[in-house]
Order: structure tokens, then sequence, then C-alpha cells
């Protein structure tokens, strides 16, 4: 019979058993998607979970586990259960109503998902707060945006001008006119014309209030204001400097990949995006591509090629494919030295074993002053290029402090056997016939003053009529300079004028480190040489491999050495123990390759979270860092890893940028804010929208996507010699996403709350009611206990939610 | 009779339990025995009351220190003293400390390696009593600042530092010890002067960094000169009189500071019966002390249970409500302190939920007073609170006490009623395990006698009803055939069916807040995959006693599952897999 099919599977949908299956299977599915499985006994350990969903040949974000096929077929069959079982089963009568309002209300649940899942698009959109808009008087213009330290230099006929931001305060607080005690953000652009220099002041929203500030001669205020100088505010009218919003176009979906290119020489990336690629395994053709880590099982070799089409009619490379060949969650670009190579850059590789068994391996490169010792300096590498460069480095001479009173015409040399720093009770020398003493604090060699700028200094202090200060006194007099005494509580010291009248010279003493290998003056000569007793030096030859005892008990082992060696750039891949699972890709690389002429480049491609058109325009803490092909053709194409975009519906400005702070201001911890506001406006055909708040907690709707406050620019000291330091609030990132579907879920989840409420508590007194119109009737002692024996007659009654099973 | 036994062996587990109780008896941290009069002679109560503002909290020394010392010496009290004397001998006295075992080290795999690392290196030669040293190290924790600077300790900690996973955070851990150890730190976080004239915005300053200041100012207003002068007059005496261990000095100058220091700026100074309320709250260790009388409580109403003791009960139930009240107490005097309601971390998400539970015991003990379930619900809320408040005791440094503020994303009505109906919820379902655990006990001690205790349930539709009175007067339950079976079935439904709603309400409202705070009403997060599980169980719960004959001990096996889960969502997946919920 052509229905007999049909009522047998409406008999298998109407089946309690195959819903309660399903939400085992749904349950285990869940399980596995969310925490893992655990691989130890010990559950509590993180390290002992491990995600199903990473798995690889799996590789899939949280978002995406929920949203497989196999979760899809879950829950399609659950809501057909529900519905067949409801209809089928549960008759429509008021006394059901709970259990119809809890199912429909899951199915209503389950299409709002639908829609809601079916169309979700999630970004973010990094908004800078300003950019600086110049105007030359030649007419060129140029705008740059507003971040610590940028700068740009524009040539023009009569000399260059050089643009710096110097400072920014994002709390300025106007001290006069109309807006007295208004803060605002406040920019100070130093600015360098062919005839002056100068600092001009621009306040955001407030361009009547700009002016300039120019340098004097009291050195207890380097800078004034114009106005009071010369009357005007502005020393040089004829530049137009303005601050103007800085508009983002695109928001940046999360959890996606593209690749973008570009022309080299031009502003706008193109983008390709990349279609399901892995994300948590390691994925390459050979070992040789990566540097490995050294404490982890070899990664198994596991080629991928996915074709990264072009989609764009302006690709610089249109109907090329480019293929990623290689991908690493976890990894950094490193340079390394290997042997090989045509020039002579001289590397060993050490054992140093101690009496309690310990072990330490070292790599030393002679020529590298990041890598030639140690850090204690206990081990030093060197070269010698002559045999007379070895007996040098054999020579033991104390370090020599020279004295001189020109006035006197006196001069002395001290050979610095006592500091303070041993010996804090050391006494003054008196330098005869003369008011001067000094005693020495303390020395060092090779202190690194800035990048690549290295010298050793003797801390003296020096007794002169008037006073007592200290000096340090370094190997290069340029760098020499005097200090008052340091006061006990070790305050900051201000710089004092040098005293002339007393000249220092230091030259550092020679004494080689407790093991120094001299490799040379031939390529394979290679010795140890150590001072590990006292006026004592000890020089043997070196064979690879061979242990030799320095110290009783105490071993080195020279494993290689190489005299010519190479510097090579591969992708490190991270230790597995070292990986932070917060980080996942922020740091990944992929490679790319392209077929070119004939022959393939490839190339490794660091992880960008927004694809900034420059490196000026890049917000701080983020990336810029594009890799450059040439094709066989002479072209140069820029290339950058980062996350598929979307156009937003009108482009967005950062007005204004706040924290609410709790009592007390912002301590620079996050547990002193109480929220944070991004004051946004949106282009519009009449210009800009009016200002919209969005604060945690409050989006803001505009064009059908929502905005949310996502991320801030809190302060941030400088990371490295020579940075500039930024107080924050320089930009903001929206979080983007639309929310089709959550009236229609929020439904369905109302009518399920109101019917478990009916089920659970209406339907009970629905029944009693019921029970007690039976009891009404005619005195019949045997109803009533009929109804009291039915406790204990389970089958007669339905329980709870009311299904009764069809007979 | 299965009740009796089981009361005796609970009760004898318990008492082993109290005995052993690690945070019950303080250790000893110093590696000498404190001759020190002095810090017996210090009296810092007026000093403990005075406000010091951190991480944009104004709270009390007393809590500030009992916090910051944490990060120190753990749950430890150097030579018995309190966190306030610790820090401030810290702070004054650093000399004391240098080679003083204060710094805590939690994890007992590092305490191993670090002892090894010293022995190693031979620094049982020039450490005096080195084994015995090493050995008090290994079982308190503690050691001191020198020993962890020698260089075999630092090697060892950067090789633990380059294992993210398992051991990073704890040499941090360490380092932040030091850190927060260092005299200067201490000074510089000890900000307790008000902006004189300043709003709500102005930064608080350190008397130290007010002595640096006023004596620049003398163009300010001369009372507010006058003021700060004294306050600094006071301070650097307090400082002085510390360093030369003189106690009434000392006592002298912080009760000055302390009524002086109010005065800078009135209208942003903390009433001081707030900080009063929040000194005595750390004093007496929050109050999670009530555990005890909790289990006092859980033993004579056990016993009412087996023996059938109307006494038993009465005195169980009295204990109960003494220990609830004292609850009610603690989380209301939290709730004043800290100026929102306490559910913003672990400490308070589990001290609240078991406060909830007991709420909801009272009122349904009051329902249910003349059926045979009464006591039990009051039962199980004692054990859940009990459990929670003993929990925050056993892992102090994992349900830190402080007071904090809440993060920004957690300022929300919505986010309020979530969280309060989802702890709500985990409550009620860990009481339903309670009596489920005891259904299924039972049914145990059926099986060993070889009775069939299949058909031991309650058969009405929708277990609300069980407690309803009927037109008569009488109850459903108040019936002579009601097993002790069926009244414990009828009690895990009533609770089920109330957690059921409540998650499924909670999960809808966190949708509701994360909707408009993430831009996704559900982001598959653990914590909320985990929920969603837990009522995923009490959905099978429901289904399956529909099908299956043996109702009763299906019911207790998923309602204990269900509690599992909820537990799970609760302990691994907040501890061992992060997400991004910090509780709850």
């Amino acid at each position: 019979m052509p229905g007999q099919p049909i009522k047998a599977l409406l008999d298998f949908f109407s089946n309690i058993w195959l819903g309660v299956t399903l939400l085992v299977i749904l349950f285990v599915y869940c399980s596995i998607g969310s925490a893992g499985v655990p691989t130890r006994l010990n559950i509590f350990a993180p390290a002992a979970w491990r995600h199903v969903r990473t798995a690889r040949g799996i590789e899939l974000t949280e978002f995406e586990w929920f949203h497989w096929w196999p979760f899809d077929l879950i829950i399609a069959l659950i809501c057909i259960t529900l519905t067949v079982t409801t209809i089928r089963r549960i008759p429509l009568k008021v006394i059901n109503l709970g259990v119809w309002m809890i199912h429909s209300g899951i199915i209503i649940l389950a299409l709002g998902s639908v829609i809601y899942f079916g169309t979700k698009v999630e970004g973010d959109s990094p908004v800078a707060r300003r950019q600086v808009e110049i105007k030359l008087p030649d007419g060129q213009t140029r705008s740059l945006m507003v971040k610590p330290g940028n700068q740009v230099s524009l040539v023009t006929q009569s000399g260059r001008y050089t643009f710096q931001i110097t400072s920014i305060d994002p709390q300025w607080e106007l001290l006069s006119g109309a807006d007295k005690g208004k803060k605002t953000y406040s920019v100070n652009l130093s600015v360098q014309t062919p005839q002056m220099q100068f600092i001009r002041q621009l306040i955001a929203g407030f361009p009547q209030y700009t002016e300039d500030l120019i340098r004097t001669d009291d050195p207890n205020q380097p800078f004034q204001r114009a106005v009071k100088a010369t009357g005007t505010p502005l020393v040089d009218d004829t530049l137009d400097i303005t601050l103007a919003y800085n508009p983002e176009k695109h928001f940046y979906l999360v959890n996606t990949r593209a690749i973008y290119l570009r022309t080299l020489g031009s502003r706008e990336w193109i983008e390709r995006p990349i279609e399901s690629m892995p994300r948590f395994n390691e994925y390459f053709s050979s070992h040789d591509d990566v540097w490995l880590a050294s404490n982890d099982l070899m990664p198994r070799l596991d080629p991928i090629d996915i074709a990264v089409p072009s989609v764009d009619e302006h690709d610089p490379l249109a109907g090329v494919d480019l293929h990623v060949t290689g991908f690493l969650p976890y990894a950094f670009e490193q340079t390394r030295r290997i042997p090989g190579g045509a020039t002579l850059d001289p590397l060993v590789r050490l054992r140093i074993e101690n009496t309690s068994g310990g072990v330490i391996r070292q790599e030393l490169a002679a020529f590298d002053p990041a890598s030639h010792s140690d850090a204690e300096g206990l081990l030093h590498f060197v070269w010698a290029d002559s045999p007379a460069a070895v007996e040098r480095f054999q020579e033991i001479r104390d370090p020599l402090l020279t004295i001189r009173i020109p006035e006197m015409s006196i001069e002395i040399n001290h050979a610095i056997s006592e500091t303070t720093a041993l010996n804090p009770e050391l006494e003054f020398t008196i330098i005869e016939g003369t008011d001067f003493s000094f005693r020495v604090n303390n020395f060092q060699d090779g202190l690194s003053i800035r990048p690549g700028i290295t010298d050793s200094l003797a801390i003296i202090e020096i007794q002169s009529p008037e006073k007592t200060f200290t000096r340090w006194v370094f190997a290069d007099p340029k760098f020499t300079r005097d200090l008052p005494m340091q006061d006990v509580m070790g305050g900051h010291d201000e710089e004092i004028p040098v005293d002339d009248r007393i000249i220092t010279t230091y030259t550092p003493g020679r004494r080689p480190a407790p093991l120094t290998i001299v490799a040379g003056p031939r390529e394979e000569d290679l010795h140890l040489l150590t001072t590990l007793s006292p006026g004592t030096v000890s020089f043997q030859q070196i064979r690879v491999g061979e242990k030799i005892e320095f110290a009783p008990g105490n071993s080195l082992t020279v494993e290689s050495y190489h005299a010519r060696t190479k510097m090579v750039t591969k992708p490190a891949i991270t230790p597995r123990a070292q990986r932070d699972p917060q980080m996942t890709a922020f740091l990944s690389m992929l490679r790319i390759s392209l077929p070119d002429s004939g022959q393939v480049q490839s190339t490794w491609l660091g992880y960008h979270h927004y694809p900034f058109a420059s490196g000026d325009e890049t917000l701080r803490r983020f990336a810029y860092q594009p890799a450059l092909l040439t094709l066989a053709d002479g072209r140069r194409i820029e290339i950058m890893f980062s996350r598929q975009r979307r156009l937003l519906p009108a482009a967005v400005a950062l007005d204004d940028f706040r924290i609410d702070t709790h009592i007390g201001g912002f301590t620079g911890q996050t547990s002193s804010i109480l929220d944070w506001i991004s004051l946004v406006r949106f282009q519009d055909k009449d210009g800009w929208t009016e200002p919209m708040e969005v604060r945690v907690n409050a989006p803001q709707e505009h064009r059908g996507l929502w905005f949310f406050q996502a991320q801030w620019d809190p302060p941030d000291p400088p990371r490295f010699q020579g940075d500039v330091g930024s107080n924050g609030l320089n930009y903001t990132v929206l979080g983007v996403g639309n929310r089709n579907g959550v009236a229609i879920q929020l439904l369905g989840c109302c009518i399920a709350v109101f019917g478990m409420i009916f089920a659970f508590y209406v339907k009970p007194i629905l029944k009693r009611r019921h029970q007690t119109a039976v009891l009404a009737r005619p005195t019949d002692s045997q109803a009533e206990s009929e109804l009291e024996e039915n406790a204990a007659l389970p089958e007669r009654e339905p329980v709870t939610v009311g299904m009764e099973e069809s007979p | 009779m299965i009740f009796r036994r089981l009361s005796r062996l609970i009760i004898s587990f318990m008492m082993s339990a109290m005995l052993a109780h690690p945070a019950t008896a303080q250790v000893d941290g110093s590696s000498t025995p404190n001759t020190d009069t002095f810090a017996d002679q210090v009296d810092l109560s007026a000093f403990g009351t005075i406000a010091v503002h951190s991480r944009g909290r104004v709270k009390s020394f007393d809590s500030f220190t009992s916090e910051m010392m944490q990060f120190v010496c753990g749950t430890r009290r150097i030579d018995g003293q309190s966190p306030s004397f610790t820090y401030l001998d810290l702070m004054l006295r650093p000399e004391r400390y240098i080679d003083r075992d204060v710094i805590f080290i939690r994890m007992k795999m590092i305490r191993t390696q670090i002892a090894l690392a010293l022995r190693t290196a031979g620094a049982a030669q020039d450490i005096p009593d080195f084994e015995d040293r090493m050995e008090r190290f290994l079982k308190s924790g503690l050691i001191s600042e020198s020993l962890l600077r020698r260089d075999s300790v630092q090697m060892l900690l950067n090789r633990l530092r380059a294992d993210i996973i398992r051991t990073s955070s704890k040499v941090e851990a360490i380092e932040s010890a030091i850190n927060v150890k260092n005299p200067e730190f201490l000074r510089g976080s000890l900000a307790v002067v008000p902006a004189s004239a300043g709003g709500t915005e102005d930064a608080w300053l350190t008397l130290d960094a007010l002595s640096g200041s006023v004596s620049h100012n003398h163009d300010e207003n001369q009372q507010d000169q006058s003021l700060e002068e004294q306050l600094v007059h006071q301070w650097l005496a307090f400082v002085s009189s510390w360093q030369q261990g003189d106690a009434p000095g000392v006592n002298a100058a912080g009760a000055q500071l302390a009524s002086l220091l109010p005065l800078v700026n009135p209208d942003l100074y903390p009433a001081q019966s707030r900080l009063s309320w929040e000194s005595w709250y750390f004093r007496v260790k929050n109050m999670t002390w009530v555990w005890i009388i909790y289990l006092f409580s859980i033993i004579p109403l056990l016993a009412s249970m087996a023996y059938r003791w109307p006494a038993a009960r009465w005195i169980g139930m009295g204990l109960f409500v003494i220990a609830f009240g004292l609850h009610t107490f603690a989380v209301m005097l939290r709730w004043y302190v800290a100026e929102r309601w306490p559910n913003s971390n672990m400490f308070e998400a589990i001290t609240t939920a078991a406060w909830f539970g007991g709420c909801f015991a009272v009122i349904i003990e009051l329902l249910v007073r003349h059926t045979p379930m009464r006591s039990l619900f009051a039962l199980g809320s004692a054990v859940a609170s009990m459990v929670a408040l003993m929990a925050t005791r056993l892992w102090p440094l994992d349900l830190r006490a402080d007071i904090s503020n809440m993060m920004p994303v957690l300022h929300d009505l919505w986010l309020y009623i979530h969280t309060n109906v989802i702890i709500f919820s985990y409550c009620l379902i860990f009481l339903a395990s309670v009596t489920s655990g005891l259904y299924l006990v039972r049914r145990i001690w059926f099986a060993l006698r070889g009775q069939n205790g299949s058909s031991d349930f309650v058969s009405v539709g929708g277990a609300g009803s069980l407690i309803a009175t009927r037109s008569d007067g009488t109850n459903y339950l108040a019936n002579t055939k009601t097993t002790f079976g069926q009244v414990l079935d009828g009690s895990t439904m009533i609770l089920m069916e109330l957690s059921f709603i409540l998650l499924w309400t909670g999960l809808v409202m966190g949708a509701i807040w994360a909707d408009h705070s993430w831009g996704r009403p559900w982001g598959w997060d653990p914590k909320e995959v985990f929920a969603l599980n837990t009522f995923i169980i009490f959905a099978l719960l429901i289904h399956v006693r529909i099908k299956v004959k043996d109702k009763g001990l299906w019911t207790a096996l998923l309602a204990i599952v269900g509690c599992g889960v909820m537990l799970f969502n609760w302990i691994i997946i907040n501890f061992a897999i992060s997400g991004l919920h910090s509780y709850a």
C-alpha cells in the first residue's frame, strides 16, 4: 500500500525513544565539540583536554562545529520528531497546552536560528580618531593619521617640510574662552619648514583654537605660545593644517582568511578570499621549509594545495591562481645561522655539564654582539685573525682610570682594583696637590647604551672643594656626564654640567671571560682559554665532540664548529608548550605559491588582523609587514595575509572616545573602568550623521548593521628605545554584525517558558480540579479510595508534562 | 535501617574532614618563632578602617591588605600576624623579610623542583638547617625571596616559564609575589588620600606622594594646608615609630591618621560604618566558617529522618535557621560593603547561589510543613551551603573573597537577572541531587535485601501539586501509605521542574544580554554549551520518566548526572577550559 511507508515513517518519528536517542546524541555532540575529550585521568589539568573539532581533518571553530552538517541534521531530526510526536500523540486540549507550547516554542526557536545563523555576518572595524590634513603653500596636500610619532616629509621648490606628531593628549582641557573646562583631543605637530621650526597645536572640534608654540632660550620653559611672543597665534599662516575624521569603509569578518594583493606603489589592497583552510594544525611539505621546535615530536609532513583564485577585476594578478601550500598555526619568522656559505662568520654549538648533572646547550656566533657570549658573561666566543690576536686574548689588564687636572698640569693613572660596590667603606683617594679626591663606585664594560652602540664606563664619586658628585666616565668621552649624588631614597637624578676642572677618561680592562673559545687564525683552529683560577690562564686545543673538563666535575664539549656560515630566514614553529591558546590566528603563517613564467615562487606570510594601507596607517599594537614578490616580468607585487572584508553600509568616523571610570579615575587597570564610549558618525549624502554613542552593552544600529564597543586603545609606554609612548584613546574597534531572526528566536523561547509553567504548575491544578469534581459527585467512598490508590498505580496516570503513550 | 548506618557514616566522615581541614588550622609560616612583642602591641583597629583606593574601588585597609597579602603568602599567616600588620611590616621593615620564608608557592610540583634545584646547587652548604627548612617549605609552600633569587632557582623558573599551558602562570605568580613584596610597590599602592578639591575622577594619592608635594604648596588654602601638614607629620611619625618598633607611637599616629584622612575630602570619603563593616567582614574571614553550623544542622536532620525523632528534627531545623540567618547576614553585609549585589566573581557566585537555595528551602519548608517532605529541603540546602562555603575555605586562592569592581560588560540589568536565575537553578539542581542521592541509597538498600523498589515513586502529573493543600486541608502525600521513596522522588521532581524552568529562562536572559553586548545571542562558548547540556539532561529525564517503568530510579540517576554536568560546567570548564564567562 502506498500509505504504508509514510505511516511507518510517521510511526518512526513519533517514538519518544527516538527523541531520547537524539537528545543523547546532541548531548555527546555538544560535549565533545565544546570541552573536547579528556586524554588524561586528571581532568582538572587544562592539558588533559583535547578538542575534537581542532583535530587534523576537521579543523573547525566553535561556530563552525555547531553549524556543521551533522549538527544541523541532529537538530532537524529533533524538530521533525517533536512535530510529528506532538501532532500525532498529544491531543490539542487545554490540559496539553503546556507541552504543545514547549514543543512549538522550540521549533520556532530552531526556525529563528536558521534565519539568524544562516544570514549571520560578524566582524569588526578599526576606526582611528583623526588625521592631520596638510596643505602646503604650493598646493600640495597630504594627510597623516594621528598616532604617536607618525611623521611625513614633503619636498617643495622652496625646500623640505617635515611634520611629526610629537604628542597627543586625549583629555586636553580647554583653559580659556567660552569653552573653558571642556575636554577634547589635542594633537601637537612638530613642523619643520625650510625657514623655521615650531609646534602647531590642533584641537579636535575647535579649529578656532589652533595655535603655534615656538622655541625660547629659557631652559625652564623651552616653548611658549606664539601669540605671546609675536601677537599672532600662527607663526606661519601659509600652512593650512587641520584635523579631519579618519573614516573606515570596511569591516573585517571574524575567523576568515584572505590574501590581499597590490602592485607596489598603489594604495588599495585587492582581496582574494580563502575558503576553507586549516586552522589548528601544521601543514607543510618539507621539514626544510621551517625551523622545527626542538623539543616537540617531528611534525608529520602533510602538504596542502588550496587554490586562491582572483575575484576582483582590479586584481594585479587577475586570472592567475595563487596556491596556499603551507600553514602554520603558531610560528614566527626567524633568522638563524647555519653552516655553509662563503662568509667568515664563526659559529659553535656547545654543551656544558656541571657537577650535579645539569646540562646547558649554547650556540655562540663570534661576530654577533647579541650572541657572542652567554647571558652571564661567563662564556665568550671570539675570532682571532692573527697569532698576535690570539696572544692578545690571553692578556690580563686591570681597567684604568686616567684623571687630569688641566689647571695644575696633573695627570694620574689609577688602575681600578677596588670599588665601593665590593667595599662600601672604600676611602676617597686624594689627588695630590689638589682639593679633589675620588673613589670608584663600579665599572661596567661592554654596556649596551642604545641599539648598536656599546661602551664601557666607570662610575666614580668626585669630591671637589664645593661638593661631592657622581661622574659616569665612558670610554668614549662624549658620553661622560656628571650627576648629583644619589639621595638615600634613590630618587631621579638630574644631569648637571660636567665639571671641566677635572678631566677623566676610562680605559676598559682586559680579562678574558672565565671560558673563552678562540677560533682562528686558521679556520680550523679552535682553542679553549680558561681563567678560572686567579691570575692564571690556560690555553688548550679543542677537538669537536671531545669533552674537556675545565673544572672538577664540569665539562665543556664543542658539538659543532663552523667558520663559514650563512643567515637563513624561515618560519620557526612555536613549541607546543609555549602556545598561548588565546593567540590563535594572530601567530599563524601561511605559505603562498605563485606560478610565474614556468617557475613557482613561494613565500611565507604572517597573519595581519587588518590589511592596513601603509605603516603610517597601522594602528598601535597591530602588525604591518607585507611581503614583496618580484615577478619574472619585473612587476613587483605586495602581498599580505589577513581576513576577509565587507563594505560597511556607510563609512564610519570616530568623533570622540571616552572612558567612564570608577572613583579615583583611570589607574591603568581595567578594573578602574566603568565603560568605554565611542561617539561615531556615519557618512551620508549630506555629510555626517549626528553622533551616536556606542558603549558596552549599548550598541547602535545603522542601516541594518549593529555596531558594538569591542576594543579600545589603552595607554602604552614606549616599547623599545626610540619608540614614542602613547597616551591611548587614538582609536576604537567596533564590533559589527547583523541580528536577523533574533525576535523569532526570542518568541520561541518565551512560548516555551510559558509552556513549561503551564505544564508543571497549571496542568496539575486543572487535574486536581477534575479529581475534586469527580469526588463531588454522589458521595462515593469507593471513588475516593480509587483516587488515593492511583498514587500507587502509576501506569494509570500520566506523569509530568502529560505525554501519554498511545495504546 | 540504612539511614541509621548512613547517618553514622556521614557523621564520622564529616568529623574527620573537620579535623583534617587545612584551612581551620593556621600554619605558622615562619622559620623562627615570633618573639617580637611589637606585633602584639600594635593596635591597627583604627588604621585598619582607613579607606584605600585600589583597582578602581575604595576599600578598607584590612580588606585591601587581605587581598594584597594573598599574592605574597597565599592564605598563610606570617608569625600569626594579621595581613594588615604583615603589609606594613613588609613595607616599613623590609630588611626583616629578605631571608624569611614568606613567599607562598602553591603548586607542590614546583616546590619539589625548587628544593631539588637548591639541593643540587649545593645550597645545603651555606644555608643552616637546610634540610629542615626544605621540609617546612615542601609542607607549607613558604620560601624566602633570597632563595628564589638564587641562580639555580632562577634557571629552573626560566625553564618553567616557557611552558605556557602548564607552568608559566605559576612562575608569574611567584614573580608577582616578589614584586608585591617589594616595599616600593607596597608604598606606591597605598593610595589613601582623596584629591582634596577633586571629584570622583581624580586620582587618590599615597601619603608618600603627599609628603613629597606638601612642602612645595605654600600658596594653597590655609586650612587644607594645615590638614595636609598634619597628615604628613602623622605619617612620618607612623613610619618612624614602626621602624623603631615603638608600638605606642604607631598606635597614636595610626589613630590620628584614621581620624584625619576623612577630613581631606568628606564628600569622596566612604562612610566610616561601611569601612568598619568591611574590615570586620575580612577579619572574620568572610563568615565562611558558617559551614560548620550547616554541618551541625545536617547531622540531626539526617538523624531525624533515620530515627524519626521529632527532637532531632527541631534541633536540626533550629541550627539550619541559625546557619541560614548568618549566611544571609554575610550576603547582605557583602552587598552593603561592595555596594552591588554579590554575584560577580566565583566566590560570590557560589556563596550567593547557596544562599538562594537557602531562601528557597525556607519558603518551601513553610509550604510542606505538614507533609512528610518536611525538613528534606532544609537538609538539601544545608548540604549545598555547607559544600559551597567549605569550597571557599578549601580553595581560597581559586575562589578569592576579594571585593572588586565588576567588568564594564557586566553592568547590565539583563545580566544581573541572568546570572542570578542561572545560579539559583544550579543550586536547585544540587538540591535535587541530594534527594536523588538519598533515593538511590534507599534503592541500593532495597536491592541488597532483595526487595523490589521499582514502583517507589510518585505518580502525579506536575510535582508542584504534591505540596498543594487539598480542599479538605490534607495533603497529597499525607497518607499512611506514602513511602519515603515517594517522598524523595516527589521532592526531586519539585526541584527538577523548577530548576528546568529557571535554567531555560536564565539561558534565554543570558542570550538577550549577549545579543546586545557581544552582538550575538549565542556564541557556543563552552560555558553556554554546558548550560545547554545540563538542560538537555533534564529534558532527557522528563522524557525517559514518561517511558520507563522504574521511574524513581531513572529520575534519581539522571538528576545526579544533571548535577554532575552542572558541576563540570562550574569547575572543569571554569578552571581547565577557558571561556567567555568568568563564573556561574
